[in-house]
């Protein structure tokens, strides 16, 4: 209901062209109602009555109506094709724009391709009821009652008999909906099971093979193939028994309109002109009824496609602009978390209690499993989230929660927070309050974003490079910046040379049309574009896929490049890059397990260390045919590994 | 190149590898395996074509002989007649309409199956060719495409050839001149179609242009939008949207007029039929002397014949360009079910016996094209329980040397044997179960953890699930995921990491048990952490069997037995890392170039 309204609201926004092609359409179907008061007047009075000299007159009038009748259809018609395509116009830039304001918390909820769905087809969808809904609903309306009074000044009598369409015509659309619509669903879902099925053993075919499942898949499939031919069948059965109903049923009113027409005939009540006049509006009551369960149909699609739609614009933002944001002119990259704690949305808490300070120009790299909570982490400094606002209590070495209320639930009984803590079986523990994520002392959320943003760096481990000549790909974020100063960024990144190999060096397109990059290309590609944007704080998710070794030296270059002068957070897996950071953290489940350099780390004989140390023992292996360790200190290493 | 890629992107795209008249024969061949419902379905369509013509001529008696005569039994009578023929009518298309849907969904369901069937017995040098995304289109859309064509139109449509020429005869013996009149607007109402065609095809394909910039820009800036967010460029980026948006919201209103127009001009076409036949029919009745003469009800008849003559003709006038998604569809489908598996089961194939697990390629000859050999007299002999580790650079043979011992391709000469069985003695199905895969990219089916551990053992329990998880160490990160053994793992196993999707594998490898276990290891590296858990793994995957792994991990590479290095699809060096890395030959070249910076870079660790 309130989706549709919702859209009428913006067909009304253009409410002379909204109006002008609904009257349009209403007068036209008035003309088209009038015909056959002609078909009357022919038959009775040339016809019948013998006066050929009308027979031209009328028979111009009969077209002049059905040309009036097309004229203003055709107006109609062009007029909601405007009026529709501007509202889908208007709807999708509202929605670019929103999606563009969306937190990353909303692109990690929804899917990319559900919400590509959202704005393609769902508007489509919508389209449709904006070309034909409100024009189907308002035309079957006018034509229905429009029938009625022309049928009442044809012939009154007659008139109350064909009234008894109407329930007939109500309980045909209403059985077809119920009926019709969940049958069609549900083969529409079996479709997609059915799809997701062969396309799992198509991908997976060689799985399939391998474990001999051949006939189990098979069987699976014929089970679902089965399940939507059943499906499909029923649908077409009632569609079948239903969709020649409606002309049945008015066929029927016909037979009836014989009977009572003669009846009226013979005592001189009706004419043959209004019996044939009286044939033809029967006919035109089919429209209104056809119309009428098309359009519920369409409507009700158009509310859930709203439904879907709108959700993206009312999604609500849980990164906000600062008011009165505070002005630098630069970052000095100095980065302290204080108890931080963060969960999507206040669900599952994803970091728990992370305390953590970097100085400018330091290197962090971050290690621990999917799921640990280290991109969640490096997320949170762009304000791509926000650190929790709640404050917290220790209780029982349990971090838990107070609510927005003021009050903490532990174990199903709820303790209010008094004078900054709260007693807890006559225990009284101090509430800590709300973690702040600083940088250079300043609360992130009083940065601009703007700001706040372009001077954090971000080099993904598959870099999303957009479909544009690789020299907007490397100014993406500083579209102004020059030729040369684009050149330099690519020669720090350890691309160039590749660039100017190209036929067409920096203007060659990326993507499907262009060039198609390496994972090792896109990654030195983005790190130019980082480059170019200088910021002062910079995140790296390098994970790279393994790549040659010239390749490999080439990205390392790159990087030491734009590590140089900032402080920077890095995921990786080089242990190389891990032994040389002035602080590892190590993370599981949210938490910091570990954290320190290398060499303390390596002495506290934790996590890293074991882990550290199977790394090591490879390197220790490999290295025993260089001839450096005897073999004795191999087998000790190996001795040690398979104890742990 | 690019040229298929486009036309693998238009759906409606034609090869014409088939004809039109093939491509019809082959749908239809499908439809007649159930001849006795398509007779049904031609018996009762033809009792309703001849309902349908019939119901006007009881009008006009109705009009020309009951009214005049006023008595009410015959009234009675022609009314109850009427009523009788609608609802035969409405029986008649229930009934035939539903027998189509059964017939045609049936025969959509036998192609689908026999598809499907098909795909799964092709060797693995059709799936390497073709993206599975064009195999799944096949199975799906392009079956679907035929579906409404099998399910009722194809029969419709050529139903109403035999409507017109029914109406058509039906107007002849009622009045020919009036016949002639009706037909008159035909041409006209032929010409006005097939102009409004064209402009509306050009119309859709600028349209079509136009929105498919506008999604391809949306599907871009959403998938890019941790980018522009991270840039804060946000602005330019809706600048650039908002003139593909305009461009779109031209195009469409242009082509609005054209769309806007075309149905009420058919209809006011099909209008001027009515006036003409009031016209002449008016005229011919009202002036006696010309014979035979012209009732009111003929009139009558007459509208009604020609209201219900126009959709059939455009129907016919249409059926053309509405078949052919289908014919396009049928063309995909056809052209895959009548290529070839190259690898077949011999007649006489037996089944693969219990093995301890002896592989030997007996100098194997194999070539993927004519003339251009992969392996040449190549020999290589595992012992039962023994760790080869394949290594050599991309091209020189890893892949082709397990796909051969899958029987995924046929050796051109040569044999390859387990335990002395050459293995083209034995069925496809009874090799694969005796030899364990773990793919590169780990695949998983929808569903939890535990059902893909156990896809190879359906009767595992929970317990020997567990003990496969301790035993490649990977019991603490499945028990960290949010549900542990019953996380539903999503499609392909997305809502896992690569490094989890690949533990997952080796549980579902270690529980099936097999003799022979091939290991095609991933290149991408994944994080400290999890390469930790899958180095453990590796060791208890590979202990007791015999081993073939195509091997990128240093780790792997070490501990094997045997290493196998190739280069040009020969052997060129084996043995141990440390006797190798002492011969300073070819494997010496790709520890320093390729192994060694793939699993640490420089050591500075003093």
């Amino acid at each position: 209901m309130g989706h549709i309204r919702r859209l009428m609201g913006y067909s009304l926004r253009r409410k002379r062209l909204f109006l002008g092609f609904l009257a349009s359409a209403a007068i036209g179907t008035i003309f088209n109602l009038l015909t056959p008061l002609v078909i009357v007047r022919i038959v009775d009075d040339v016809l019948d009555g013998g006066q050929l000299d009308l027979l031209l007159p009328y028979t111009m009038f009969y077209i002049g109506l059905g040309l009036l009748y097309a004229i203003f259809d055709v107006a109609g018609r062009y007029g909601a094709a405007i009026s529709s395509q501007w509202v889908i116009y208007t709807l999708r830039g509202e929605l670019y724009q929103s999606l563009m304001e969306k937190d990353l918390a909303f692109y990690d909820e929804n899917e990319t391709g559900q919400l590509l769905a959202r704005v393609t087809t769902d508007v489509s969808t919508m389209r449709e009821f904006l070309f034909w809904g409100y024009r189907v609903i308002f035309i079957g309306a006018v034509q229905l009652v429009g029938t009625y009074i022309v049928m009442w000044t044809v012939n009154p009598g007659l008139t109350y008999y064909i009234l008894l369409l109407l329930p007939v015509i109500a309980v045909f659309i209403y059985s077809f909906a119920r009926k019709v619509r969940p049958v069609f669903r549900a083969a529409r879902n079996q479709y997609g099971v059915l799809s997701s099925v062969l396309a799992e053993n198509v991908v997976g075919h060689k799985v399939v093979r391998t474990y001999a499942s051949e006939d189990r898949e098979a069987k699976r499939v014929e089970k679902e193939n089965r399940g939507f031919l059943d499906l499909r069948v029923e649908a077409s059965r009632l569609q079948s028994l239903f969709q020649p109903m409606l002309p049945a049923i008015f066929g029927l009113v016909t037979g009836f309109l014989i009977y009572i027409g003669g009846v009226s005939i013979i005592n001189s009540a009706l004419t043959l002109g209004e019996f044939v006049g009286f044939v033809s509006l029967v006919g035109m009551l089919m429209l209104p009824a056809r119309f009428l369960s098309w359009g519920v149909g369409m409507y009700e699609r158009a509310a859930a496609a709203g439904e879907r739609t709108f959700y993206i614009l009312d999604a609500v933002e849980e990164v906000m602009e600062p008011e009165n944001p505070v002005e630098v002119p630069d970052f000095a990259g100095a980065v302290d978390f204080d108890n931080v704690h963060f969960s999507y949305r206040g669900d599952k808490e994803i970091l728990r209690d992370i305390s953590l300070h970097v100085k400018p120009g330091q290197v962090v790299a971050l290690l621990g499993g999917t799921g640990s909570g280290k991109t969640s982490l490096v997320n949170l400094i762009p304000r791509f989230y926000d650190v929790d606002s709640n404050y917290t209590v220790k209780y029982n070495g349990e971090i838990r929660r107070v609510n927005e209320d003021g009050y903490v639930t532990i174990d199903g009984s709820k303790y209010k927070m008094t004078n900054g803590q709260v007693d807890i079986d006559g225990q009284s523990i101090k509430v800590q309050a709300p973690g702040t994520l600083c940088i250079d002392g300043v609360d992130v959320r009083l940065y601009s974003l703007n700001d706040l943003r372009k001077r954090i760096g971000i080099v993904h481990q598959d870099p999303f490079l957009f479909s544009a000549s690789l020299r907007n790909n490397i100014a993406f974020g500083r579209p102004e910046a020059s030729l040369e100063e684009v050149i330099e960024a690519a020669k720090a990144a350890m691309i160039h040379d590749f660039i100017v190999a190209l036929e067409q060096g920096y203007d060659s397109e990326v993507g499907e049309r262009g060039v198609t990059l390496s994972g090792g290309q896109k990654q030195r590609i983005a790190i130019a574009r980082a480059l170019l944007a200088n910021p002062k704080i910079l995140i790296l998710d390098d994970s790279t896929s393994s790549v040659d070794a010239r390749t490999e030296m080439l990205i390392q270059q790159a990087l030491e490049n734009l590590m140089k002068d900032r402080t920077t957070f890095v995921i990786t897996h080089r242990l190389s890059t891990v032994r040389n950071a002035d602080l590892i953290v190590m993370m599981e489940r949210g938490r910091i397990v570990e954290m320190g350099s290398h060499d303390s780390l390596i002495a506290e004989e934790g996590l890293y260390h074991n882990i550290h140390q199977t790394l090591t023992e490879m390197e220790l292996a490999a290295s025993i045919a260089e001839g450096e360790p005897p073999k004795s200190a191999a087998s000790n290493i190996r001795g040690g590994s398979s104890n742990e | 190149m690019s040229r298929s890629l486009d036309s693998a992107d238009d759906p409606d795209a034609r090869t014409y590898e088939y004809s039109d008249s093939e491509l019809l024969a082959r749908m239809v061949k499908y439809l007649f395996a159930y001849r006795k419902i398509f007779a049904a379905v031609v018996v009762l369509t033809a009792v309703s074509i001849v309902v349908g013509v019939w119901t006007p001529f009881v009008l006009r008696y109705a009009i020309d002989v009951d009214f005049v005569n006023g008595i009410l039994g015959p009234i009675i009578f022609t009314a109850l007649l009427y009523i009788s023929l609608q609802i035969i009518g409405w029986i008649m298309n229930y009934g035939s309409g539903y027998l189509m849907a059964l017939m045609g969904q049936r025969a959509i369901f036998d192609i689908r199956q026999e598809l499907y069937s098909h795909v799964q017995e092709m060797s693995e040098e059709f799936h390497d060719h073709s993206s599975s995304g064009r195999i799944i289109s096949r199975l799906t859309n392009d079956i679907d495409r035929m579906s409404e064509l099998l399910g009722g139109d194809l029969i419709n449509s050529f139903a109403q050839i035999f409507i017109v020429f029914a109406i058509g005869a039906a107007m002849f013996s009622a009045d020919w001149r009036l016949a002639l009149i009706s037909l008159s607007i035909v041409p006209i109402l032929l010409f006005t179609t097939i102009y409004f065609r064209r402009l509306l095809r050009e119309a859709y394909r600028r349209t079509r242009k136009t929105i498919s910039n506008v999604t391809s820009n949306l599907a871009e800036s959403i998938s890019g939008a941790k980018v522009t967010k991270s840039f804060a460029r946000e602005r330019i980026s809706a600048e650039i949207f908002s003139e593909l948006n305009e461009a779109d919201y031209q195009s469409n209103v242009d082509a609005g007029k054209a769309q806007a127009s075309f149905f009420p001009v058919i209809r006011f076409i099909s209008g001027l039929g009515t006036a003409v036949i009031l016209l002449f029919g008016g005229m011919l009745m009202l002036n006696p002397t010309l014979t035979p003469v012209v009732t009111l009800g003929t009139i009558v008849m007459f509208i009604q014949f020609s209201n219900s003559f126009f959709r059939p003709i455009l129907i016919i006038a249409n059926f053309y360009t509405s078949v052919q998604s289908a014919f396009a569809g049928g063309e995909r489908v056809f052209s895959v079910l009548d290529s070839e598996s190259v690898v077949q089961d011999e007649p006489d194939a037996k089944l693969m016996p219990e093995i301890k697990g002896q592989v030997h390629f007996n100098n194997v000859t194999f070539g993927y094209v004519e003339g251009l050999l992969v392996l040449e007299n190549f020999n290589l002999e595992i012992h039962p329980g023994e760790t080869v580790a394949i290594v050599g650079d991309t091209g020189a043979g890893k892949t082709t040397i397990v796909s051969l011992l899958n029987r995924f391709y046929d050796v051109l000469d040569g044999s390859i044997e387990i335990d002395g069985i050459d293995i083209r003695t034995v069925t496809q199905n009874s090799l694969h179960s005796r030899i364990g895969l773990v793919l590169q990219d780990p695949f998983l089916f929808m569903g939890t953890v535990k059902d893909n551990i156990r896809y190879g053992r359906q009767d595992a329990t929970d317990n020997e699930i567990l003990v496969a998880l301790e035993a490649i160490g990977a019991k603490r990160i499945i028990e960290n995921l949010e549900d542990g053994l019953d996380t539903e793992v999503g499609e392909r196993g997305n809502r896992l990491s690569e490094g989890e999707r690949q533990l997952v594998s080796f549980a579902r490898a270690l529980l099936a048990n097999p003799k022979i276990l091939i290991l095609d290891e991933a290149t991408s590296s994944v994080d400290i952490y999890t390469e930790y858990a899958i180095q453990k793994g590796m060791k208890a995957l590979l202990e007791n069997r015999t081993s073939i792994v195509i091997a990128h991990r240093l780790s792997t590479i070490v501990n094997a037995d045997r290493i196998v290095v190739l280069e040009n699809g020969k052997i060129v060096e084996s043995g141990r890392h440390r006797d190798l890395m002492e011969q300073k030959g070819k494997y010496y070249s790709l520890y320093e170039l390729q192994i060694k910076p793939r699993a640490f870079r420089t050591p500075t660790q003093k």
